[in-house]
């Protein structure tokens, strides 16, 4: 089989690739259903962020676990039936324990399914390569996907409500605190869905941009 | 020879995919098992919390079952069948909570109406919505205190024009930016308001009876 004569990247390369250089939204442009839909300020990006990071690492490690026994054949839909297992396990947390994150992410976790950037990660990285090593390339793309929500969340925070950070205490308990307030009130466009899409494109311009030569 | 690696082959893939469905449907199971009661006492303390926010706040009380479920047909407006909550203000006197659904810009909102026995309008929350946001929004109390005008409304006092925007001749005062959702809004308080009244009208002449 010539999965196992790939050989596995350095730690260093898979953090990287996954953050910076084969970003998982900038570079690779997967996954923008979840990220153009939740995004409206950086504690939903943040929450939706935290919920892919955890399923795409655990997918990765439970893909790797089992790459002996998904064949050719049933890869599809192995993977699709362990995304599906995890994203279930994940949305039953966090009705349990984060009612209030839930009601506000609630629509939006099932969304998670439909990223492709975690069949992707299955597929490339996960089914080819040792348990470690996929659990660090979940971490990897996971982090690097989850700032991009949270670069996006801010942008259009702070673009369309005036505020950054509004409402933390959603995902961390404690207060409900406003956050940092600078205006009341502000571009209404940012927080509509064109307001995504210009943030995301205003974000990619500044990777090609300042970004070239790491890839 | 080929047929039967062929054959191999499939089962293996087979029992493969079949060991990870089967860990797959076990973690589910413990999942659910462990999540379960704290996902039911969440919606009840939910619905606990949203029906006192109706009334005034923390100290009434409201019991989680609908005792009534009226076809939508007594509602002009109501998108689907209207559940009735009995309820006690804080001070003891006897409330209601009706739940309707009416139709907004993109989608039914919610909304929990409180009312006594005089048909007085004790308060009004929206439950959920899919209005938009910055715009239609605001009717969320998290929002703003738009939605606090209705408190204290009484069908008996308001004629029909009444019922309305102020921009379209009414009492109400509408949302920059959004004219449906608080018409939505004022349509769905108006019909709970008018059958606070009608039954509380009923019992009244039985009474008399």
């Amino acid at each position: 089989m010539n999965s196992d004569v790939r050989t596995t990247p350095a730690t260093g390369k898979i953090w990287r690739d996954g953050i910076w250089a084969r970003n998982m939204a900038l570079v690779q442009l997967l996954g923008l259903c979840p990220l153009l839909a939740v995004t409206t300020s950086v504690v939903n990006g943040l929450g939706l962020g935290l919920a892919t990071l955890v399923v795409v690492t655990a997918s990765n490690t439970l893909v790797s676990t089992c790459r002996k026994l998904i064949k050719p054949a049933t890869r599809i839909p192995a993977y699709v039936l362990i995304i599906a297992t995890l994203v279930t396990c994940v949305e039953l947390g966090l009705a349990a324990w984060f009612p209030e994150l839930n009601q506000r992410l609630g629509i939006f976790v099932p969304l998670i399914v439909t990223n492709c950037a975690i069949v992707a990660r299955a597929e490339i990285f996960a089914s080819k390569q040792p348990i470690l090593a996929s659990i660090n390339d979940g971490l990897a793309t996971g982090t690097g996907f989850m700032l991009v929500l949270v670069a996006v969340g801010a942008l259009r925070e702070l673009i369309g409500q005036g505020s950054l950070f509004a409402q933390l205490g959603l995902l961390f308990g404690g207060q409900a605190s406003d956050g940092l307030n600078f205006a009341d009130g502000a571009l209404l466009l940012a927080i509509l869905p064109p307001g995504a899409f210009f943030a995301l494109a205003l974000l990619i311009i500044l990777k090609n941009r300042y970004g070239r030569g790491d890839s | 020879m080929i047929v039967t690696e062929s054959r191999r082959e499939s089962l293996t893939a087979v029992l493969g995919f079949a060991a990870i469905a089967l860990v797959c449907a076990g973690a589910l199971t413990v999942t659910y098992q462990i999540t379960a009661p704290a996902i039911r006492e969440n919606q009840q303390a939910l619905l606990v919390a949203n029906l006192t926010r109706v009334l005034d706040g923390e100290g009434a009380s409201a019991e989680t079952t609908p005792y009534r479920i009226v076809s939508a047909a007594e509602f002009p407006g109501a998108e689907s069948e209207v559940r009735l909550f009995r309820a006690t203000k804080k001070n003891g006197e006897p409330a209601e909570v009706a739940e309707i659904s009416v139709l907004g810009y993109s989608g039914p909102i919610v909304l929990l109406v409180g009312f006594v026995a005089d048909g007085t309008v004790t308060g009004v929350r929206v439950v959920s919505h899919r209005e938009t946001p910055g715009l239609g929004d605001v009717i969320e109390r998290d929002k703003s205190t738009w939605i606090e005008q209705f408190d204290g409304v009484n069908a008996q006092d308001l004629e029909d024009a009444d019922w309305a925007l102020i921009d379209d001749g009414g009492n109400f005062s509408g949302l920059t930016g959004a004219s449906i959702t608080p018409r939505a809004v004022i349509r769905a308080v108006e019909a709970v308001a008018r059958f606070a009244t009608k039954t509380t009208s009923v019992t009244v002449e039985q009474v008399n009876e």
